[in-house]
């Protein structure tokens, strides 16, 4: 068990939990006692304080990683809110995780708020034992890039089948058009499904440099999935039933040579494009820990820099980069500092690839002579509007001139091709001579340019500019749509002071008055990925995602890695409402709530059997909303239901498991859990 | 930030319920349609079609000559000619279904047209083109959201702006409302249940609407309630097409399908869009190409006679990110090119080819391979939504470039 100091809630709170403590384990054992039903929902809660009580006798002394203890106000300013206590937690958890499962609240209102923030804050304290087997079957996660490119050849093994002669060639790639599986493709692109070898090096040859490129990432999350009912009838057939490369490889009479572990397990996710099932099994993680795992605010920092750093998986190579690029960049400096952060981005092959920085060669290097090649001002410009400085961060376009030329010679082994799985400085490519960036002049590198690169980042990341960008996005995602200059000031200043420390940050906004005001209390719309992962956690669903699910997330407006600007996707609530979008919402909470939603198993509502509406209403809004249902509107639903279930039988009659579904879906698309 | 151009329902919701089937709405759109309100119906060729077998420049012995098995014959010599349209130009004869719109004048073609841009990517070049900035990525909404900012009118409905599709294409994304549907049918709420949507319509009409939040989710809902009255009703199962109209039975097909009948419904349409896929024909191009023009084809005569006396406020604009290479590459495909041709179908300057034609000799070629381009999108873009739309500040539309009358290539009459 990990033993830690915090001094700071120490103090506080008497109840002392622990980073690893049982308590997962007991949300865990209660949860599968709800899902058998009886009565054992109903005491939960008097369940979830017994457990934390007899945890309180462990003792357990936190610490903080950094050393930066949190501002002395801190106790008085959480105690100071004008929050109840439910509501604290609730804002917690809404805030820092993807909103409450059942227990949660009371969990951490009996630990503690400063002590939760801590804990989340650490990350690595956290232990997340019952995550991993919840992502062991998502096997390309866990693979190299290298790997992912031996494994997945583009259209690889749809050609082999067509080699072998077990599958018609009009499946080849390129000649889709022959129908396979082609529901609910068309809709945004058909890509180009990989031409040969001849052919990809006559597009080289041509010019062509992006030949290797298609569009069409977002075909997983294509797969149409209607609302309502029907959403099972969807899932079927990204497993493959009905499609006939899927039936050529279930039907051979001996097992075809299939990369290793995927050709014994998995050939019904194979599609037609088998570089899909990476970017299924990609979303499908995403969304696992951020319903599973118990380091809830590193997952959304993930999120958040993910967003801040986006990059599109459909574009080229970046199906076989994406993947590592959130695993081995992003995730593990998610809370470190920006600065390594910065360069760790400037460095991976998916930014390098997305931004085209592997297209831009000095005009007057060795390269730009010999090919008539010039700059790419893509990713510079990007690395100052949205990555550092910010749009008006006092940069000219001579600037980002200077800066492109900086980092030509930044590329990738073998080009954008498949293997691209590291950083590889081109001294051929890069600009000769000094550089003058932001007034300051970048001397010519001795060491070839990489030198130069990284001065540029120091520069950008030690900027003024920088840290009120950074601090206003910080602030927007989890305090305001709008953030108010003075908060945007203070965390600012906590970047400037502690070098550009992530975790101090947050640490400061998790502290500031106005993150706990009422003004900031559901404020927040959430947007689809938090809508989808905390409605999940409030029935305590168990999720194992399915083609239909991820197909979800783009109806919703989120598909997961496919974000084609580089602004990632936006933060505020007009961005994430619209009218198709919120009735999407209504249906995927009904069919949430209905038990029939493939791909999340829900405990069944058994211990509401019986109940009158109105009970049912209230407990229902309680555990999913904790009392921000105002008790107007629940009045007023009560009476319509009542009406509604009068006309369909005796009054009196107890409800039925279908009728209690049906109730926990309008609270899961009430207006009140649509904010955050 | 409020967005007080939405259509919004004082009443709340409330009052939708109470008569089932919402005749006051229909009504309404009823009324707006007397004012003849003109409909741009934007089409997306993704993966970019091979232009010179769509619109084949069939009297230049250089388009022979670089594609040994690409090119297709002549009018008149043989199996799979081009169906001649001015002596200079035909289409390929799957798209024979066109020649009538062609004939009677509602058909132009604009050749050589595109992204200034010189990408070869699909991602970056549909980007540019649907933003309508190319060479500029960091634009977030599209070209043709921001006409709808640039252009509100005075009877907004939900339905103003509305993608066939699951995904509100990037041309459409941007702070005016649009939506975004895969199938009518789908835009409903709880089939099994018929209360559900009084349940809605109640939490949402009884929510506070105090902070901008609120606001934006209370304003939503309004929209969306108003959305589901003005799509009950229809059927996409039931809908019969008029005079015969047969619509393929594929996406595309069905989409347009959808978009007339949304269209005939008078539910306050504005702006249609749907993508048709499969345009990336690398290899074994012929046939493919042949099914792929066949089905866009039947589709957008099946649409034109449909909408029969409709058409007349609406134009069809295709449009594809690039173009192909004029030389055939080694497996009897193209490869990413640059200038394409783009159809515009309604009331057109039609029965004519549009735009300068700059030649496939080896010295007219953009970098010694592609088509070259003579006519930027955006001037295509400007003139159909100035002349056709009538919105004539179009500077907020396409920033950075400053649409001008004098560079309209005079698709519509001016």
């Amino acid at each position: 068990m990990v033993r830690a100091k915090f001094g700071e809630v120490q103090g506080n709170s008497l109840t002392q939990l622990s980073a690893d403590s049982g308590v997962s384990n007991a949300v865990n054992r209660n949860k599968r006692k709800y899902r058998r039903g009886g009565a054992v929902m109903m005491k939960r809660k008097a369940l979830v304080a017994f457990l934390a009580g007899t945890l309180a006798g462990t003792t357990i002394v936190l610490t903080t990683k950094t050393g930066v203890s949190a501002p002395v106000a801190s106790r008085s300013t959480i105690e100071d809110s004008p929050l109840s206590d439910q509501q604290k937690a609730v804002h917690l958890l809404n805030r820092l995780a993807y909103g409450p499962r059942p227990g949660d609240v009371e969990r951490v209102e009996s630990m503690g708020f400063g002590r939760f923030i801590e804990q989340q804050l650490n990350p690595a304290k956290i232990s997340d034992s019952h995550l991993e087997p919840r992502l062991a079957d998502l096997e390309t996660t866990y693979m190299s890039v290298r790997e992912l490119a031996q494994l997945f050849p583009r259209g690889g093994i749809v050609r082999r089948l067509v080699e072998a002669g077990k599958l018609d060639e009009k499946y080849l790639p390129g000649n889709r058009f022959a129908g396979a599986n082609q529901r609910g493709r068309n809709t945004s692109d058909e890509p180009s499904r990989r031409e040969n070898p001849s052919s990809r090096a006559r597009s080289a040859r041509d010019g062509g440099g992006q030949s290797g490129e298609e569009v069409a990432g977002e075909e997983v999350a294509e797969e149409s999935m209607r609302p309502g009912p029907e959403m099972s009838m969807a899932a079927g057939r990204w497993r493959g039933r009905g499609n006939p490369i899927y039936r050529a490889i279930t039907k051979l009479p001996e097992p075809l040579e299939l990369p290793g572990r995927l050709g014994r397990r998995r050939p019904p996710l194979l599609g037609v494009n088998p570089q899909n099932l990476i970017v299924g099994q990609l979303q499908a993680a995403k969304l696992i820990r951020a319903v599973h795992s118990e380091r809830q605010l590193e997952e959304v920092m993930t999120d958040f820099w993910m967003n801040h750093f986006n990059v599109f998986i459909g574009k080229g190579p970046e199906r076989l980069l994406v993947g590592s690029y959130e695993r081995d960049v992003i995730r593990p400096r998610a809370l470190g500092k920006f600065r390594d952060l910065l360069g760790a981005t400037a460095k991976s092959p998916a930014m390098l690839v997305y931004l085209d920085n592997i297209q831009s060669v000095s005009p007057d290097s060795r390269f730009g002579q010999r090919r008539n090649r010039g700059l790419n001002e893509n990713y510079a410009r990007e690395l100052m509007e949205l990555h550092t400085l910010g749009v008006d961060g006092g940069y000219t376009q001579q600037d980002v001139i200077e800066v492109a030329k900086v980092f030509t010679g930044w590329m990738v082994p073998g080009g954008q091709g498949g293997g691209a799985a590291s950083f590889r400085f081109q001294p051929a490519a890069h600009a000769p001579g000094d550089k003058k960036v932001l007034g300051h002049i970048i001397r010519e590198g001795r060491e070839g340019g990489v030198q130069e690169g990284e001065e540029v980042l120091d520069l950008l990341a030690e900027h003024p500019s920088t840290a009120k960008f950074l601090a206003t996005k910080l602030v927007r995602r989890f305090v305001a749509d709008d953030p108010p200059p003075s908060l945007v000031g203070k965390v600012a200043e906590t970047y400037t002071a502690t070098g550009g420390d992530i975790r101090a940050m947050l640490r400061t906004i998790f502290y500031l008055p106005e993150f706990w005001s009422s003004e900031a209390f559901q404020a927040k719309a959430k947007k689809p990925l938090e809508f989808v992962a905390s409605s999940i956690r409030a029935v305590g669903g168990e999720l194992t995602p399915t083609p239909m699910l991820l197909g979800a997330m783009q109806r919703l407006g989120e598909p997961l890695y496919l974000c084609q600007p580089p602004t990632g996707y936006p933060d505020v609530a007009e961005e994430w409402l619209n009218t198709g979008t919120l009735l999407f919402r209504w249906n995927f909470a009904l069919g949430l709530a209905s038990g029939k939603l493939p791909g999340v198993k829900i405990p069944a509502p058994d211990a509401l059997d019986g109940q009158e509406a109105s009970a049912v209403l209230a407990r229902l809004s309680d555990d999913f909303l904790h009392g921000e249902m105002s008790s107007e509107t629940q009045a007023k639903i009560e009476g319509m239901l009542e009406e509604q279930l009068a006309e369909r039988r005796r009054p009196d009659a107890p409800l039925r498991s279908r009728e209690v579904r049906y109730i926990a879906g309008l609270v899961l698309g009430s207006p009140e859990f649509q904010r955050r | 930030m409020i967005r007080s151009r939405r259509f919004f329902l004082k009443s709340s919701g409330l009052a939708l319920v109470a008569t089932a089937q919402a005749p006051s709405f229909l009504r309404r759109a009823t009324a707006l349609e007397s004012k003849r309100k003109k409909i741009l119906v934007a089409l997306f060729q993704r993966g970019a079609v091979d232009g010179l077998n769509m619109v084949v420049p069939y009297t230049d012995d250089r388009y022979h000559s670089l594609r040994p098995t690409l090119a297709l014959p002549r009018p008149g010599k043989g199996e799979g000619a081009v169906v001649d349209l001015d002596g200079q130009f035909g289409l390929h004869p799957a798209l024979a279904p066109l020649k009538p719109l062609w004939d009677d004048k509602s058909l132009a073609i604009i050749h050589a047209c595109g992204s200034p841009d010189s990408t070869r990517s699909h991602f970056d070049a549909q980007d540019y083109m649907e933003s309508g900035t190319p060479g500029n990525k960091g634009t977030r909404d599209g070209w043709l959201n921001r006409y709808l900012e640039v252009k509100q009118t005075e009877e907004l409905t939900p339905l103003r702006a509305v993608s066939l599709g699951a995904k509100l294409p990037r041309s459409l994304q941007g702070a005016a409302s649009a939506v975004a549907l895969s199938n009518i049918r789908d835009f409903r709420l709880g089939r099994k249940m018929p209360a559900v949507e009084e349940a809605f319509t109640r939490m949402y009409g009884e929510m506070p609407a105090a902070t901008n939040v609120q606001r934006v989710i209370h304003e939503t809902s309004g929209d969306t309630f108003a959305a589901l009255q003005l799509l009950k009703g229809l059927d996409p199962n039931s809908y019969r097409p008029a005079d015969g109209a047969e619509y393929p039975r594929n996406r595309f097909g069905q989409s347009m399908k959808q978009i007339a009948q949304l269209i005939k419904a008078d539910v306050g349409v504005e702006v249609a869009f749907a993508d048709s896929g499969g345009w990336d024909t690398h290899t074994n191009e012929a046939p493919q190409l042949n099914n792929l023009l066949g089905n866009f084809g039947r589709a957008l005569a099946a649409f034109v006679t449909d909408l029969g006396s409709r058409m007349q406020d609406v134009l069809v604009v295709t449009m594809s990110e690039f173009g192909r290479t004029a030389r055939e590459n080694g497996n009897r495909g193209t490869d990413h090119g640059h200038a394409n041709a783009m159809f515009a179908i309604g009331g057109v300057r039609g029965g004519k080819v549009h735009g300068k034609w700059p030649g496939l000799a080896e010295d007219d070629l953009y970098e010694g391979r592609d088509l070259a381009l003579t006519t930027d999108f955006r001037d295509v873009f400007a003139e159909v939504l100035d002349r056709h739309m009538g919105a004539h500040k179009l500077d907020p539309v396409f920033p950075g470039y400053s649409p001008s009358r004098k560079r309209f290539p005079g698709l519509l009459k001016g």
